[in-house]
């Protein structure tokens, strides 16, 4: 006997349902962008692009295999507001001129849709999973140990796809500022989802979690709060430190697993698969960071503030060692047999999601990197099919957006740029400009004239 | 110590260890489990026994003995499956004792037999004219004697 969730249709709503009370959220005045490509200081307003949601099928939850895909950073988006509603967050500045947004945020009106449509939404993004990742067999805690320390060695001895695409990339500061927005999305909210977890009664596995918190949160010291020297991190780089002023270059792959962190700590039948992936989680960290550390450095030399890593690459020494032996295992010794199967699960989940963030990452520094080749192979691409045609205004609404199969982007009329990454220079295109847009790849395109308009080509790819 | 192997389940599905042999056995649901390719009652290779007409026992190909899926499932090694990929570990494995992966075809992951076929089990699940058999459902759990035995 072991622990397995309840089997649950897809969905309690039909995605007619989901889709329109999705949208309706979506269509509040907070979500509708601004011109910059950054957002301000306002953390109740993310461009959540109303209009790619009328082009998602939320009939057909999201497969394992699409986790670049339109729809997934179109949802996760979502996904992510819809967890970042359950936060507290308070702008730096100060509340005053924000007071509407702030009421409007966590307002009863947003609120019963996010309510209404949470769980369903979860089961959109989410429900591959239980397909996805399958734990069987006599699963004791000496096993349960064996496949975390397998994995962990794994990932010490691997490669990092995303900080290699930055060690070759042309423009190595841009691609590592892509790598540092993406990991913007937790460091600017740090251990949020972890502190769902803290309440109720569960023993000494609690305490030890609670450990691991405080390291977080800095002792109640602001200073040490790893919020606080990411920030730092941040601003050494010249960049932009309040939440989310990178949100229109995060990535589906990176939202996906900041999202599976909520998901597996709001409802907590899921306690075990959590309390899996936060052990690999904090297991890998400290390998992990250690690599970030020598890439970071050989970039930018001494011109960047990498506290926030070495942190990391110390403390999730023992946070691996806390998380493993007082949490992961003491479960499995204390709660028996039965709950091991969702502690590999949750270990195994952590691991590959954490594979989608490297590859969406790497994808994404890569092509950033190589629009010169790019604009090549537009030229010598295949279309196929009638193209979609898009129009911009000058000062219009900024979003970024990606597609689930490769397209050339045409400029048809007027002067626009191509917007690939947070902190790159934009590439200006002029009528008849192409640019070969790889399947999954994000990008804004922002008028530079008046107006201007753009076709995007379906691309023949090879069977 | 267990041993750990990797499995890509796109190419493999038996996992020779030394003298054991493990097969992938697919429940209806897509459900995987690596199980070991034995029959409780003489050591038949299950992997090419048949699902009877409820689904729910494989009839070993060399005695006819029935034997419960719930119970030879439960005989499973631990196993970690992420899409294609599945990581096993064989528990008191020796680094000296050889493990090969291969592709076998897996009789028992066919659909269950047609009861109208001759030679197959009436509805009922009793024995056709393949032979006489003992119907075991949780034998597998005891593989140190014969089924009828335990019986």
């Amino acid at each position: 006997m072991t622990i397995q969730e309840q089997s649950l249709p897809v969905f309690a709503s039909d995605g007619e349902v989901l889709r329109d009370r999705v949208a309706s959220f979506a269509a509040n005045q907070l979500f509708g962008g601004r011109p910059d490509l950054l957002h301000g200081p306002n953390p109740y307003r993310r461009t959540l692009v109303p209009e790619a949601l009328a082009e998602v099928d939320f009939d057909r939850p999201l497969g394992a295999r699409e986790f670049a895909s339109s729809r997934a950073l179109t949802v996760h988006r979502i996904l992510g507001t819809y967890y970042e509603s359950e936060t507290v967050l308070l702008p730096e500045q100060g509340l005053a001129g924000l007071r509407p947004d702030f009421e409007a945020f966590y307002g009863e009106e947003l609120r019963r849709i996010r309510e209404s449509s949470l769980s369903d939404l979860e089961r959109f993004a989410f429900g591959f999973l239980d397909g996805e990742v399958e734990v069987s067999g006599d699963c004791t805690p000496e096993v349960l140990d064996t496949y975390l320390r397998h994995l962990v060695d794994e990932a010490a001895r691997g490669d990092s796809p995303a900080l290699d695409a930055i060690a070759t990339a042309a423009d190595r500061p841009a691609a590592a500022d892509t790598y540092l927005v993406q990991l913007a999305l937790d460091g600017l909210t740090e251990a949020s989802a972890m502190s769902r977890n803290l309440g109720g009664a569960y023993g000494p596995e609690q305490s030890a979690l609670f450990k691991v918190f405080i390291d977080e949160f800095g002792y109640g010291v602001h200073e040490s709060k790893h919020t606080t020297i990411f920030t730092k991190m941040l601003g050494s780089r010249g960049m932009a430190s309040h939440v989310h002023a990178y949100w229109n270059f995060y990535l589906p792959g990176p939202i996906a697993i900041n999202n599976h962190y909520y998901l597996l700590s709001r409802d907590h039948a899921k306690f075990f698969r959590y309390a899996g992936a936060v052990a690999y989680a904090e297991a890998v960290f400290a390998p992990a960071f250690v690599k970030m550390i020598k890439v970071f450095r050989d970039v930018f030399g001494d011109d960047v503030d990498l506290h926030y890593c070495d942190e990391h690459a110390h403390i999730d020494e023992h946070h691996g060692r806390i998380t493993r032996e007082e949490i992961l295992l003491a479960l499995a010794e204390r709660h028996g047999n039965h709950v091991v199967p969702e502690l590999m699960r949750g270990i195994a989940e952590a691991r590959m999601l954490g594979g989608w963030f490297e590859d969406d990452t790497a994808a994404q520094i890569t092509w950033s990197d190589t629009i010169p080749r790019h604009r090549e192979l537009a030229a010598d691409a295949t279309l196929d099919g009638p193209p979609e045609r898009a129009e911009r205004t000058r000062g219009a609404a900024f979003h970024t957006r990606n597609h689930d199969h490769a397209v050339v982007l045409e400029i048809e009329d007027g002067e626009a740029e191509l917007v690939t990454s947070a902190t790159g220079t934009p590439t200006p295109l002029a009528k008849g400009d192409a640019v070969l847009v790889p399947a999954g790849r994000v990008y804004g395109v922002r008028a530079l004239s008046d107006a201007s308009s753009h076709l995007l080509h379906p691309v023949r790819t090879s069977a | 110590m267990s041993r750990i192997v990797v499995m890509d389940l796109r190419e493999h599905n038996t996992v020779l260890a030394g003298h054991d042999r493990y097969f992938v056995l697919v429940g209806p649901d897509g459900d995987s489990h690596l199980v070991r390719d034995w029959c409780p009652h003489r050591g038949g290779p299950l992997s090419l026994s048949r699902l009877t007409p409820d689904g729910r026992r494989l009839t070993c190909p060399w005695h006819g003995t029935k034997v419960g899926v719930a119970a030879v499932r439960r005989t499973g090694l631990p196993m970690v499956r992420s899409g294609d990929e599945a990581i096993v570990l064989l528990p008191d494995t020796p680094d000296d004792v050889p493990v090969t992966l291969v592709h076998k075809r897996i009789l028992a992951n066919l659909p269950p037999e047609d009861p109208d076929r001759p030679g197959s089990d009436g509805p009922d699940g009793s024995a056709g004219p393949a032979g006489p058999a003992g119907t075991v459902e949780d034998c597998a759990e005891l593989p140190a004697l014969p089924c009828e035995e335990q019986r």
